[in-house]
């Protein structure tokens, strides 16, 4: 074994990675050779003290940088709605123990609700149950007749296209479809916005945003 | 009843025993608790930083990738469900990060060597071999800076982080050929760096 | 026998050499009189288009023989269009210019990468990468449906900067000492301005939209992210 053979595996056999034939052969040649020796003792404390460095701190003001992000950060009533289904079809709930005492609590009013109005019903009275209601928002939304437009021109757009598609090479149909599903997953998330907050002029903005958008790909595709 | 009063959360099967405080603040946090969130951070963000620091040999940059860490982490804490160590979990998701981080500059993390592959081999008995002590943690750390982006990477990971080149393998999608080649490389040259 | 198998063989390499898919390289290099005006419309490939210290812009790409360059040139605007086709032929350019070129991008698939410019940059896409790195121009408007965007440079007084992925993370790497204006929209994902945060004045927040005033403000910097964080880094 030549110097060069020996110190291309040297990194590996400090690892301990080495099928023993090799092993042997690594350590007939170093027995014989000090600058072979001396690479693996150096390798040997790198990798020593890589393992003991010390663990670094950022500066305190990160935290309060974080903190402010989350107070941002805010999961959208649909979001919400889905982990909550999701959680009750895997039956996934994570309750400290307050909020179990809580729910409890919740529970035995809706219910001891539920069942003092029943004694009251007279059969045609439905019967009432706790619940929230939202009021309505009086800010004004977008308008119909605006939306009525954009959709009658993406509708133009999509039929010219959808009689196009069948003669393009898959690629192209790939990419046409996934970028077209990125638009509309957008679009229904501004609607889900729009819906929880009527009067939001971001998510409003971004909708009408995301309508020239699609407007854009269709044209973008319209021409092959 | 009893059971609810021994612990603190409802059970979920599957679920290996974990370092309670971890997982407790983990659940806690994904309720909603931000106190428990902040506990989790006082906790793990010098590991975080540490990971960030060595991979990206940038100090401010390592501070907005440990905020975006940590911001995901209070997105996706619902998401953990101790089925590993929250340190392992938490350890993959800033690594990721970084990993994102690279991908977006456009920093290759395969054959970056600027000076091509190391071939300098030593096969002359040296006058001195200056040893790596104690003292020279600090320069081993200036060193480690100083590796082209991707031999940093699989070093941290497999010599300071301890990742198996199969993992490093998945993370960085490069083969275990590549991912021990890499490290040798790095190690070569760290002690190249250390002997200067 | 043996002519026989001669004859399979010919034709067997008869048919592996039409059916395989040939390439053609394009090159063209242009000498403008003033700060140029440069057009890419590609359809399927890369475009990396860096400044150099030469005052001619060359255009170079590999491309399959299927696809057909045109390029025109009236005075200092210079376009050069890969035809559209039903079958996504790829051309991969490779294009150096004079820093104070002003570029306009169009794209459908691949990766768009930029160095160096000091011009006017507009790029649009469906489905790309966009990296702008030592950017110093006036005005910037990337719009791609997906892809992340980096953009890594400086802003001018009085300049406008547009950023928009529906898909895709927005990554921009400032100065610290950049002072800006800005409206940042993330409809699903977060706003994490980093450093920057600190000194933000007259800043209005919500769920979905971070504005404000950082330093003196000056340049307007828009960011919109449909499916994607936007992250702000101090240089």
């Amino acid at each position: 074994m030549v110097c060069s053979q020996c110190q291309e595996l040297l990194s590996e056999y400090i690892d301990g990675a080495l099928e023993l034939g090799e092993q042997v052969n690594i350590e007939r040649h170093l027995s014989d050779c000090e600058p072979c020796r001396a690479v693996r003792d150096d390798l040997l404390q790198i990798v020593h003290f890589s393992q003991q460095l010390p663990v670094q701190a950022p500066a305190t003001s990160l935290w309060p940088r974080i903190n402010a992000g989350l107070a941002e950060f805010q999961p959208s009533f649909w979001n919400r709605s889905l982990r909550w289904l999701h959680n009750l079809r895997t039956l996934n709930f994570n309750f400290s123990v307050p909020q179990m005492i809580a729910t409890a609590a919740a529970i035995a009013i809706v219910v001891s609700t539920g069942i003092i109005l029943s004694r009251h019903d007279n059969g045609t009275t439905p019967i009432a149950t706790a619940g929230i209601t939202l009021s309505p928002s009086d800010a004004r939304p977008l308008s119909q007749a605006d939306l009525q437009v954009l959709e009658k021109q993406i509708s133009q757009l999509s039929d010219s296209v959808e009689q196009r598609k069948d003669s393009w090479d898959p690629e192209l149909r790939n990419a046409f479809e996934r970028n077209l599903l990125y638009v509309n997953q957008s679009l229904a998330e501004c609607r889900h916005q729009l819906s929880d907050h009527p009067g939001d002029d971001v998510s409003q903005e971004l909708m009408l945003n995301a309508y020239r958008e699609k407007i854009r790909l269709l044209e973008g595709f319209d021409k092959f | 009843m009893a059971y609810i009063a021994n612990t603190l959360t409802m059970p979920v099967t599957g679920e290996r025993t974990q370092p309670a405080s971890d997982l407790e603040l983990a659940r806690a946090a994904a309720a909603g608790d931000t106190v428990a969130f902040e506990r989790l951070y006082e906790q793990h963000h010098r590991r975080v930083f540490s990971l960030c620091l060595r991979m990206l040999g940038n100090g401010s940059q390592a501070e907005d990738l440990t905020q975006e860490v940590f911001l995901q982490v209070y997105k996706k804490i619902g998401s953990f469900r101790g089925d590993s160590a929250f340190t392992t979990w938490l350890h993959r998701l800033t690594v990721n990060q970084v990993l994102m981080h690279f991908r977006r500059r456009g920093v290759k993390l395969e054959h970056t060597s600027e000076e091509g592959d190391f071939t300098n081999v030593v096969d002359t008995p040296l006058q001195s071999t200056r040893r790596i002590s104690m003292v020279d943690k600090l320069a081993l750390e200036k060193a480690i800076s100083e590796l082209p982006p991707g031999y940093r990477a699989v070093f941290v990971l497999h010599d300071v982080e301890g990742y198996e080149h199969n993992e490093i393998s998945d993370l960085l999608e490069v083969s275990i050929g590549t991912s021990k080649s890499q490290l040798h490389k790095a190690r070569m040259r760290l002690r190249e760096l250390l002997t200067k | 026998m043996k002519p026989f198998l001669t004859f399979r063989l010919l034709f067997f390499l008869a048919i592996v050499t039409i059916s395989a898919d040939s390439q053609q390289r394009f090159e063209r290099s242009y000498s403008p009189q003033h700060p140029a005006h440069l057009t890419i419309s590609n359809v399927n490939g890369t475009i990396h288009i860096s400044a150099w210290d030469k005052k001619t812009v060359l255009a170079r790409a590999n491309a399959s023989s299927s696809v057909a360059f045109e390029d025109h040139v009236i005075g200092d605007d210079i376009t050069i269009v890969t035809k559209r086709s039903i079958r996504l032929a790829r051309a991969d350019f490779v294009v150096n210019v004079p820093p104070d070129t002003s570029l306009t991008v169009k794209n459908i698939v691949g990766k768009i990468d930029v160095r160096g410019i000091t011009g006017h940059v507009s790029i649009h896409s469906i489905d790309s990468d966009v990296q702008l790195t030592k950017v110093n121009s006036p005005s910037v408007d990337v719009i791609v449906t997906s892809g992340d965007i980096y953009f890594d440079g400086e802003l001018r007084d009085g300049g406008s900067y547009n950023l928009q992925s529906m898909k895709g993370d927005l990554d921009v790497t400032l100065p610290s000492a950049t002072s800006f204006n800005l409206n940042a929209r993330a409809l699903s994902e977060n706003i994490n301005l980093g450093s920057f945060l600190n000194s933000l004045s007259g800043s209005s927040r919500g769920p979905k939209g971070v504005s404000g005033t950082y330093l003196r403000g000056g340049p307007r910097l828009t960011l919109t992210a449909y499916a994607g964080r936007i992250l702000l880094h101090k240089k």
